[in-house]
């Protein structure tokens, strides 16, 4: 058999789970999701962890609730279930990214929201999603569950997880719920995405959001979402600033630095980004302009 | 690990070790060997089957995870008139041509047809994507699709 042999374990509630992480397994343990990553790790042996703790059975990770303003999707909902028509409606930007952040259908069967935002490969376009919907973490470890929020977790993608830690939901402020309408776009390519997303609030100011996500994490581009908001046009200079924004924070528009070496190719790559996310804003116009109360999803670029 | 899982409508109520894949529990065990291991790492779709009705590669699941499941494989369909359409159809529209990834296909096409998919070619290519075909071109299957799921 490929993968070395492990102890398996199925608990099925979260308190259950997170002493099995810590306690039995001394942090030692890898967590078995939908599997969709970990099991060709096993199967290559790059990983051979003692113990495997399978979390699919524990019911209070599948749950998607309303709590204190929050609507919190468990991790273990599987991609192919944000798609889903009572869910879209409630999260449109994540319902989007899903779609388009597992291969084909089979995959986004199994691959969980968990797993997608905790090994990011892959994933970019959910974590620019979760960034543009300023979602926030619930871990639970021994010590207590806490909430971390997309800028401590998905910055550093992994690094704000310890061994003991277990994702509990994604959680997305309900007033971004009540939008009367919303378009989303998105361009992304192996190993990078950009998210827009336009809100339309019920008294029909709209908010802009504006991400770029890649391997090494993620960020909002403030600045460009402000030129968005005001309708200006932004001079060729103004994008070294979005590249310092970026560089400053280590993230993704540096990964252009490093592989362009040259800041005005990389603030080259952002205005072109920018350029084409704008010219979509004139669709986006469109659809409010004739008040459809819709989100669209485009064709990756 | 004892896993109690339906296959086919038997039930197979039996001891496996937590790192057999279904895959090979499946065919090794089994004999149901219609499901192919092709690119072993969840890409190419040969070993397509459905787990509580939802499309599934049993080559990234392990046979534990399955416990309390459904099974189906294409065996379970010889005698499904819905899939047998669709093998006939799949060879009229010169859609087969060495036959490993067939099984997959004709699994992701019954499948696409109970959920309702419509006959559209971008619905289809939604649904076959990660069905992979080496022989074809996808051309023909496509077509298939189409008149299989009016």
């Amino acid at each position: 058999m490929k993968p070395a042999p492990f102890e398996y374990l199925r608990p099925t509630t979260i308190r259950q789970t997170i002493e099995a992480i810590a306690v039995r397994c001394r942090g030692e343990a890898a967590i078995l999701a939908g599997g969709q990553a970990l099991i060709g790790e096993l199967k290559l042996r790059t990983r051979q962890p003692s113990v495997v703790v399978d979390i699919s059975r524990v019911a209070e990770l599948h749950h998607v609730q309303s709590r204190n303003g929050d609507l919190q999707i468990g991790s273990m909902l599987s991609l192919r279930q944000l798609e889903n028509e009572n869910i879209v409606d409630r999260v449109p930007a994540l319902a989007v990214a899903s779609r388009l952040c597992g291969p084909d259908i089979r995959r986004r069967n199994r691959a969980t929201v968990g797993g997608a935002l905790v090994m990011v490969r892959g994933a970019e376009v959910l974590i620019a999603a979760a960034a543009c919907e300023d979602a926030s973490l619930t871990l639970a470890s021994v010590g207590g569950s806490r909430v971390v929020s997309w800028q401590d977790c998905l910055c550093a993608p992994g690094g704000f997880l310890t061994s003991s830690d277990l994702v509990i939901s994604l959680s997305v402020k309900e007033g971004s719920l009540a939008a009367a309408g919303w378009v989303i776009e998105v361009r992304h390519s192996a190993s990078l995405a950009g998210m827009l997303t336009v809100r339309e609030n019920p008294d029909r100011k709209r908010v802009f959001r504006l991400s770029l996500a890649a391997s090494s994490g993620v960020i909002r581009l403030s600045r460009a979402e402000a030129w968005l908001q005001n309708e200006s046009t932004p001079a060729s200079d103004d994008f070294e600033a979005v590249i310092t924004d970026a560089v400053l924070a280590c993230l993704p528009a540096s990964e252009i630095l490093y592989r362009t070496g040259n800041s005005r190719i990389a603030s080259l790559f952002i205005e072109s980004y920018y350029r084409a996310i704008s010219n979509q804003t004139v669709a986006v116009r469109h659809v409010f302009g004739t008040r459809t109360a819709a989100y669209a999803s485009k064709r990756a670029a | 690990m004892k896993i109690d899982v339906r296959v086919n409508g038997e039930r197979h109520l039996v001891e496996v070790e937590p790192r057999r894949l279904l895959i090979d529990w499946l065919r090794d065990d089994l004999r149901l060997t219609g499901a192919k291991v092709g690119c072993d790492d969840g890409s190419c779709g040969a070993c397509t089957i459905l787990v509580d009705s939802e499309l599934a590669t049993p080559c990234m699941l392990f046979a534990v995870q399955a416990d309390g499941s459904i099974i189906e494989t294409i065996e379970g369909l010889s005698n499904d008139s819905s899939a047998v359409t669709a093998q006939r159809i799949l060879m009229k529209h010169y859609a087969i041509q060495c036959g490993f990834c067939a099984p997959g296909i004709v699994m992701a096409l019954v499948a696409a047809r109970r959920a309702g998919v419509p006959a559209q070619e971008d619905k289809i290519r939604e649904q076959l994507r990660g069905n992979f075909c080496r022989c074809t071109g996808y051309v023909g299957i496509v077509s298939a699709a189409l008149e299989y799921l009016k």
